[in-house]
């Protein structure tokens, strides 16, 4: 079921939020019960026969935990357990998600003959393995205070997460799920919750889904696609992405306050970033921080400290030369970015574009090791809005991996964006250019303006304004946490943005007509095309 | 040790690192304020505390050494009490 939906939002949602709080009545066992079942009917409704699999893997991931814990005594047979436990999820996943397309990469290779094999991929499948791995990795460390079986079952299942993440920490969320208040109908909750639902909603349909056909066009045909076509393409496609995310961010963070539970920020503004690090910390918050957690803070200590106890040195002179660097800097970086690209689908092209980050990062800090510093304090010609333009640009760039069918075809596109497929000339209307005279022939001649209908020059001039104004929105516009910043809308201190003093949310009669307004409009959107770029994790 | 002691070796080891000899840490101070204080400091610092201090840090508790109080609540927690 998607958010995006007429039996999501009209059928299920107030179902769930009416039985929640009739439940309520009954106390917190009763209510937490009852967000398991519907967690339950809602991940089942795609294809209930995955439930099956999403009920054993918790089942076995809790048993696993439970005996991890009680190997507490014995470090050695507990880091196995741990191991045993973490390869079984990791392989599920793999069988799931990544077989296919391996067995489809050695039948290409001639290594394997056979048939062609189809594997469904279960619905966030991605999102609730991670996290119960992570929760394994914490048990093991720790670092989990034991809360029994039931509110595991919550943690894991509860469904504004289920789809899409935000991927969560048991530490931020366990408390809230033992907390009686968690289960008491608030007012200010469900107000402020459907607020944030109501932004992401229109993230979604009014601004990711119109970006589609654009998209497709370049996308599609990266042979062919001209200059245009193609800067126009992934020009979209950033945007799409971008909007389709925090669209949906937004939607599981407000539906979840519904139910008076507080999710993680996962999305900030993450074009406003002014280097690659920065974007990683603003875009898909959440991952970066597990992967952090997991992956790259475990490996980059390693190294450190077998450096350090080799009595080799560790601070910033050592980065700078290349054996530190590579062992300190790149390796961790190069493996995390790696396992970071690949997480998000099966192909070569999303390891590339999992590559090219790293690589991106590791001149980023090769450039912080490095850059002196500046006697006036200055930056130069590199000011804010230079840098958040580079990095833009380099997002641009592996974006174009990240959305085409094969490393293949994204050569194409990026050999499209250069000019290798031509120019398309300029749209104008037949009825302007017969007022130019001499100049017209000219100018058809050179190829740099094509005549167009009335109706054609306006559907481009139209699609390309909606593209320069959703630009401006990412630029110059407050986020939804920032709109939001008076009521907490995310764990983590949230700071007002620009425009604070009109652009903050308040429960008043001004914002309820605009929220009104704005949800109309995304609902009757839900009629057109869509496509959830996240449904394949 | 003193708090004020562990402030001092503190601050010594961040100049060291952020090879900014002027630098002041108070405990008010975190991570944002100072902008070199990034994932690859963060692996940095503890190992330098770990090696300074003759302490262990697990994985997990670097997403938790984002400001000076922090840092100065792990390390004393892991310093063996002081002989009475």
């Amino acid at each position: 079921m998607l958010f995006n939906s007429y039996v999501f939002l009209f059928g299920f949602l107030p179902l769930a939020l009416a039985g929640y709080y009739v439940m309520t009545a009954f106390g917190p066992r009763v209510s937490a019960l009852w967000l398991i079942l519907i967690s339950f009917v809602f991940y089942g409704w795609w294809n209930p026969q995955f439930l099956i699999l999403f009920a054993v893997s918790i089942i076995f991931n809790y048993t696993a935990s439970e005996g991890i814990a009680r190997l507490e005594a014995r470090p050695r047979a507990q880091t196995l357990a741990l191991c045993l436990a973490i390869a079984a999820n990791v392989g599920a996943l793999i069988y799931y998600k990544y077989l296919e397309a391996i067995i489809r990469c050695l039948t290409g290779l001639g290594l394997v003959h056979g048939p062609v094999v189809s594997i469904a991929l279960p619905l966030g499948i991605s999102f609730f393995t991670f996290t119960q791995i992570g929760y394994l990795i914490d048990k093991k460390d720790g670092l989990v205070k034991e809360r029994g079986l039931f509110h595991y079952i919550l943690f894991v299942s509860f469904f504004p997460h289920l789809i899409a993440g935000p991927i969560l920490h048991n530490r931020e969320m366990m408390p809230q799920l033992v907390q009686p208040k968690t289960y008491r109908f608030s007012a200010e909750n469900l107000a402020v919750g459907f607020a944030i639902f109501g932004f992401g909603l229109v993230k979604k349909t009014l601004f990711a889904d119109t970006m589609l056909d654009s998209v497709r066009a370049g996308f599609g045909h990266p042979g062919t696609a001209s200059f245009n076509t193609a800067w126009v393409a992934v020009l979209s496609y950033a945007l799409q992405i971008y909007f389709d995310f925090s669209g949906y961010s937004d939607m599981a963070i407000g539906l979840a306050r519904m139910f008076n539970i507080r999710f993680p920020m996962n999305f900030n503004s993450p074009y406003k970033a002014a280097s690659v690090i920065e974007l990683w910390q603003r875009w898909h918050m959440t991952l970066s921080r597990y992967l952090a957690l997991y992956v790259y803070n475990p490996l980059a200590l390693a190294v450190t400290r077998g450096r350090a106890s080799r009595n080799l040195a560790i601070g910033r002179f050592a980065q700078a030369t290349p054996g530190g660097f590579a062992s300190m800097v790149v390796l961790p970086t190069m493996i995390t970015m790696a396992i970071a690209g690949l997480w998000h689908g099966a192909g070569l092209q999303y390891l590339i574009f999992g590559l090219i980050h790293g690589v991106y990062l590791s001149i980023n800090h090769a450039i912080r090791i490095l850059r002196p510093r500046r006697a006036d304090g200055g930056e130069g010609w590199l000011t804010h809005p230079v840098k958040v333009f580079f990095t833009f640009a380099a997002t641009l760039l592996g974006l174009v991996f990240f959305r085409s069918s094969s490393v293949g075809a994204a050569l194409q596109l990026l050999g499209g964006m250069i000019g290798l497929h031509g120019f398309d000339g300029l749209m104008l209307p037949g009825a302007v250019l017969a007022h130019l005279g001499d100049l017209r022939v000219s100018l058809l001649h050179s190829g740099l303006v094509q005549p167009t209908s009335a109706v054609g020059f306006i559907n481009a001039a139209g699609g390309l304004s909606w593209i320069i104004l959703l630009y401006v929105i990412v630029w110059c516009f407050p986020n939804t946490q920032q709109i939001m910043y008076r009521f907490e809308p995310t764990l983590g201190r949230v700071q007002a943005g620009p425009f604070a003093a009109y652009l903050s949310w308040r429960p008043n009669l001004i914002w309820a007509a605009a929220a009104g307004a704005a949800l109309c409009l995304g609902v009757l959107a839900i009629g057109g095309t869509s496509e959830f770029l996240y449904f394949q994790f | 040790m003193t708090h004020a002691e562990l402030l001092s070796k503190l601050t010594e080891i961040f100049r060291d690192i952020f090879e900014d000899p002027g630098l002041e840490l108070t405990p008010e101070t975190t991570a944002e304020m100072i902008p070199q204080w990034d994932s690859m400091s963060q692996v940095t610092l503890a190992v330098e505390i770990e090696q300074r201090f003759g302490i262990k840090l697990k994985a997990a508790e670097m997403e938790q050494m984002r400001s000076v109080t922090d840092l100065m609540g792990l390390i004393e927690s892991r310093l063996p009490a002081p002989a009475h």
